[in-house]
């Protein structure tokens, strides 16, 4: 049963896909979008809301579902606590103090770039402030994470307070989520970060069991605080490269993980790649019903909240938590 | 003896009932001294208008946004001037340092709206407190008679009101005169590409004075966030970008992804000037002519009307 349930959900990126390319505000029938998406001769509106809005958007989606998800399962493990996902890292904070610099300031330099570039400065400034005696302890962490978050937030909150008002409903809908913005330039540059970065941490899984052990890994001769590091770089960087384009999109990365670990164990052999599907098909669910059930588009971070939410109350009822680190 | 008493009292009954009675645009009664020799204007249209009709020199306080109103920050010089904090988060201990006879900000309860307890706290000192919050195009002219009310200008109010009236009601005019199948589909982009103007408000009221069809008005709220699909659904004959956007026309049109739109491919992508964009005051007048002559190009001199505007209200030529 189990390894059925697991097979669905490693394939489940693949319906999800053909699901949502086929739901959209624009209503293209089901013979034209197959016409459209197999090259043959349909409307020029058809071929934009098809190939240039909707299969990157989902695409997107899916890349920065994955990308949060292995994330927070990652640093879950890296630091033994069940309650971090990358935004503990200061990466949240750090990009919406950037996003909010270039949305309400001309600076010449575009929203992403400042988002991204202050995403680093934050995880640097986390990092280095956790680290102590060489060596960084989740509990360190964590409250280094709090410091530098309570940092940017209310550096962010000062912009805020400089800028007009129609400017400001621009920060708050960033601070939101949304996929809105998706287009293949865009995932020319998340695309290869979120894949690489996801490869390599697919291919070190068994680092993270290891490392599930605390301190006796290091009596086994494992490098922990070196691994520590690579591991927290990437996860760095695939989150900042997917929240600096997206916004802000809470809960998937805490969530997806534990919804994972509750149903299949703790063993990252498995909980990695299906922390990678499961991230991507969430989040294109997510976001297909944010830009199709109203009319205008709900905020994507609302939704993946909503939605998730009862999964994971009726998970942490059946199963007491799951968490065996 | 008694005469003298009964004079006093009289005088004291005059002297007390010097005081008015102002009802502002969210229907609070707000009592106000007869005489305004100290204002705080946080908005900018109000500011504007004070200029127009030669009392400026009665604002003691403003906004930190109105030093760069394009229109004023040209005109006056803020040197005298205090800066007060913003609508949404002004500085109480500022307004009341300046001793003000009133101060009028932004009601309603948006970002830029000044929190209900500031007012509370403001009037508790015995300042009074005129919100402004404009929902449709009748709230700017009732502002404008508001602020005549106050200021004892009454009849420049009305002048005033005669010539922007007047304008919207010309542009009306030759709008209705366009055939139902010529009128051209216009959609209003705000902070985002994809946040649009609904079917509330100034804006949406100048669309459709205007003769042109927001689609965007079948959402009853004043900005939505759209799919950009639901856009190219509509496909609109005219996009109007508002003034203080960071994106440009030629950004949407080089976009493939609005490559599909009508307004794209014909290039029929404008975004407003600054100098005319600010639609709670009496420029609103001005941005419906302007609108008018995006949608229907030819119909009317705009830069001529633009000029006349300027020239009435502020002495100044348009350019």
């Amino acid at each position: 049963m189990k390894r059925l349930s697991s097979l669905i959900l490693l394939l489940s990126p693949i319906p999800a896909f053909f699901l949502s390319i086929f739901i959209g505000a624009y209503h293209i029938s089901f013979l034209d979008i197959v016409k459209t998406v197999l090259g043959f001769k349909s409307s020029e509106a058809y071929r934009v809301v098809i190939l240039d809005i909707r299969a990157p958007r989902i695409i997107l989606a899916m890349f920065v579902g994955s990308a949060l998800s292995i994330s927070g399962a990652t640093l879950q493990a890296v630091f033994r606590n069940p309650l971090v996902d990358s935004f503990i890292l200061g990466i949240s904070s750090g990009a919406a103090f950037g996003a909010a610099l270039g949305i309400g300031f001309s600076l010449g330099v575009g929203v992403t770039p400042l988002a991204f570039l202050f995403a680093l400065v934050a995880v640097f400034l986390t990092y280095s402030l956790a680290k102590i005696g060489g060596k960084i302890s989740p509990i360190s962490l964590i409250l280094a994470g709090i410091i530098i978050n309570a940092f940017f937030s209310a550096m962010t909150e000062l912009l805020k307070l400089l800028m007009e008002h129609e400017k400001l409903a621009g920060v708050i809908y960033w601070l939101m989520g949304s996929f809105s913005g998706a287009d293949w330039d865009i995932l020319r540059i998340v695309g290869p970060v979120v894949m690489v970065g996801s490869v390599i941490i697919y291919f070190m899984r068994w680092h993270l069991n290891i490392l599930s052990f605390g301190d006796e890994a290091k009596i086994l001769g494992v490098e922990v605080e070196k691994l520590k590091l690579i591991f927290i770089g990437i996860v760095s960087l695939i989150t900042a490269a997917a929240t600096s384009f997206c916004g802000i999109i809470g809960w998937v990365g805490l969530m997806v993980p534990h919804i994972i670990r509750m149903g299949f164990g703790p063993d990252h052999k498995l909980l990695i790649p299906l922390s990678i599907t499961t991230g991507a098909t969430f989040m294109v669910i997510a976001d297909t019903i944010s830009r199709s059930v109203f009319s205008f588009e709900l905020p994507i971070g609302i939704l993946t909240t909503l939605l998730g939410i009862p999964f994971f109350a009726y998970l942490l009822k059946k199963t007491g938590g799951g968490w065996y680190a | 003896m008694r005469v003298l008493a009964a004079s006093i009292l009289l005088l004291l009954f005059f002297a007390s009932s010097s005081g008015r009675v102002i009802v502002d645009t969210e229907g609070r009664e707000v009592d106000i001294p007869d005489r305004i020799n100290r204002a705080v204007i946080m908005v900018g249209e109000v500011a504007e208008l004070l200029y127009s009709w030669g009392e400026w020199d009665k604002v003691v306080g403003v906004n930190r946004w109105i030093k760069d109103n394009p229109l004023l920050s040209k005109l006056v010089n803020f040197e005298n001037i205090e800066i007060v904090g913003t609508g949404g988060k002004p500085n109480i201990e500022r307004i009341v340092s300046l001793r003000p006879d009133i101060v009028i900000t932004y009601g309603g309860k948006f970002g830029y709206s000044t929190p209900k307890r500031v007012v509370k706290k403001l009037e508790g000192i015995g300042i009074p407190v005129i919100l402004v919050e404009l929902g449709e195009l009748d709230g700017v002219f009732k502002l404008v008679k508001i602020v005549g009310e106050i200021f004892h200008e009454e009849d420049r109010a009305r002048e005033t009101l005669k010539y922007i009236k007047g304008q919207i009601e010309e542009i009306k005019m030759l709008a209705s005169k366009i055939p139902s199948d010529k009128r051209v589909k216009v959609i209003r982009t705000c902070s985002s590409p994809t946040r649009v103007v609904g079917g509330v408000g100034v804006m949406n009221d100048l669309i459709k004075n205007a003769g042109g069809i927001n689609p965007a008005s079948e959402i009853k709220i004043r900005y939505a966030t759209v799919p950009i699909e639901k856009i190219i659904f509509w496909n609109p004959d005219v996009i109007l970008i508002w003034s203080y956007s960071r994106y440009d026309p030629i950004d949407l049109m080089k976009d493939p992804k609005w490559s599909a739109i009508k307004a794209v491919r014909n290039r029929r992508v404008y975004k407003e000037p600054k100098i005319i964009s600010g639609v709670w005051g009496i420029r609103v007048a001005l941005m419906q002519a302007w609108i008018f002559d995006r949608l229907y190009p030819g119909m009317i001199n705009f830069s001529k009307v633009a000029d006349r505007f300027f020239r009435r209200f502020y002495g100044i030529a348009y350019r």
